[in-house]
C-alpha cells in the first residue's frame, strides 16, 4: 500500500514538473450519461441478443447477410440540407401570408365590413369626382365667355354698347313724339289723362 | 450543440430564436428521418422531396405540438405518413395497382444512381420490396434500426401485438425469397 502511494506521489511530482497547468486541473471526467443509462443498457442488450437469436433460428439465410446500407447520398447532403430547408420554409411562410390574407378576405366576418367600406369609399370618390366635373364645366363655360370677349376687338364692343344704348333712346324719343301728336290731334288734355290713370 | 427536445420547443416558441431552434431541430433529426424515408421510397430524389415536406409540416405544426408524445415519435409519424402518401400518389400517377409495390420500387432501386449493392445485398433489398408497404416499414424499423415495438407502436399507431406478428411474417417472407432466388 505504501509502495503504491509512493509510486502515485512520484507520478504526481512528475506531472507537476512536466505539465504544471494540467496537474492543477481536476481529474474528474467531463462526460456524463443519464442516470438510468446503465440499467437500460443491459435490458437493451438482452433484447438485441434475443432478436438475433430469433432471426438465426427463424431465418438463417437472412441472419448471414451482413447488415449494411447499400444506399448512398450526394456529398455534403446533410451539411447543406438545413440551409436548403430554411430557405424553403422562409419562402413558404411569405407565400402563406399572402394566401392567409386571401383566405381572410373571403371570410364573411372580415369580407362584409371590408366590402362595405370599399363601397362607401367608392361611392364617395365617385360623388366627389362628379361634383368636380360640374364645377369644371361651369368654369370652362365662364372661361370660354371671357376668352371669346378677349378675342373680340375692344372698339367693336364699345361701339356695340354705344349703338345699343343710342338706338334705345332714339326709339323712346320717337314713341314719345308719336304719343304727343296723338294727344294733340284728338284734343286730349294730358292732366286729365294723368288723373284718370 | 445538441439541445434537448424540451429546450428546442421553448426556443421555437420564441420569435427571436424560432429560426435558430428550427435549424437545430433539422440538424438533430435529418439523418434519422432521411434514412427512415429512404428505406421506404428507395430513390434519393424522392426521399429529398419528402424530407423537405416533412420539415415544412413540422415548421407549420410545431406550435400546436403537445408535449404529450415525444418529439422523435411525432417526427417519425409525419415522415412515415408523408412517405406512404407520396408512394401511393406516385403509384397512382404511374397507373400501378397500390398493392404491386415490388416491381415499381425495384425499378427505382436499379435506376437510382445513389445505390451501390453487391449481389447478396441486392437480393435482400429485392426481397424486402416484395413486402406490403406497412410490413416493409415494420421490418426495416425492427431489423435495421432496432426500434423497440413500444416505440414503433406510438409511431405507427398500431398495437405491439400486431407489430410483432407483422415482423414475424415479414421475416418469414424475406427468408423464403432468399431461399428461392
Amino acid at each position: 500500500m505504501n509502495a503504491k502511494n509512493n509510486i502515485s506521489n512520484s507520478e504526481d511530482d512528475d506531472l507537476n514538473e512536466k505539465a504544471p497547468h494540467l496537474s492543477k486541473l481536476s481529474g474528474k471526467s467531463p462526460f456524463k450519461a443519464d442516470n438510468d443509462y446503465f440499467d437500460s443498457f443491459i435490458l437493451k442488450l438482452e433484447d438485441h441478443i434475443a432478436d438475433l437469436e430469433e432471426i438465426k433460428t427463424e431465418a438463417p439465410v437472412l441472419s448471414n447477410i451482413p447488415k449494411y446500407s447499400p444506399f448512398e447520398l450526394p456529398t455534403n447532403y446533410f451539411d447543406e440540407f438545413p440551409t436548403k430547408i430554411q430557405d424553403v420554409v422562409n419562402n413558404k411562410t411569405s407565400k402563406t401570408n399572402i394566401f392567409e390574407w386571401i383566405t381572410l378576405l373571403i371570410k364573411p366576418n372580415f369580407a362584409i365590413p371590408v366590402l362595405t367600406t370599399f363601397l362607401i369609399a367608392f361611392a364617395g370618390i365617385n360623388y366627389i369626382e362628379k361634383q368636380s366635373k360640374v364645377t369644371d364645366t361651369k368654369m370652362e363655360y365662364q372661361l370660354s365667355e371671357e376668352e371669346q370677349l378677349y378675342l373680340i376687338d375692344e372698339s367693336i364692343i364699345i361701339d356695340a354698347i354705344v349703338s345699343g344704348t343710342s338706338s334705345g333712346n332714339e326709339k323712346t324719343i320717337e314713341q314719345n313724339t308719336n304719343i304727343e301728336n296723338y294727344l294733340i290731334e284728338n284734343n286730349i288734355d294730358e292732366r286729365i289723362l294723368n288723373y284718370e290713370l | 450543440m445538441d439541445l434537448s427536445d424540451k429546450e428546442l420547443l421553448v426556443q421555437f416558441h420564441e420569435p427571436e430564436t424560432r429560426n435558430y431552434a428550427f435549424n437545430l431541430l433539422v440538424r438533430q433529426y435529418q439523418k434519422r428521418l432521411y434514412w427512415h424515408i429512404r428505406k421506404i421510397l428507395i430513390d434519393h430524389d424522392d426521399t429529398d422531396d419528402v424530407l423537405q415536406n416533412v420539415f415544412i409540416k413540422v415548421w407549420k405544426n410545431l406550435d400546436g405540438f403537445k408535449a404529450e408524445s415525444q418529439l422523435y415519435t411525432w417526427l417519425y409519424r409525419i415522415a412515415t405518413n408523408e412517405s406512404i402518401n407520396f408512394l401511393n400518389k406516385k403509384k397512382k400517377h404511374a397507373g400501378i395497382p397500390l398493392d404491386d409495390v415490388s416491381s415499381f420500387l425495384a425499378n427505382n432501386l436499379e435506376s437510382d444512381s445513389y445505390y451501390k449493392a453487391d449481389e447478396i445485398q441486392s437480393k435482400l433489398q429485392k426481397a424486402i420490396l416484395t413486402l406490403p408497404d406497412k410490413q416493409r416499414i415494420v421490418f426495416n424499423m425492427k431489423y435495421f434500426d432496432n426500434i423497440k415495438y413500444e416505440e414503433m407502436s406510438k409511431i405507427l399507431e398500431t398495437s405491439v401485438g400486431a407489430l410483432k406478428a407483422s415482423y414475424h411474417h415479414a421475416v418469414k417472407k424475406v427468408e423464403d425469397y432468399l431461399i428461392k432466388h
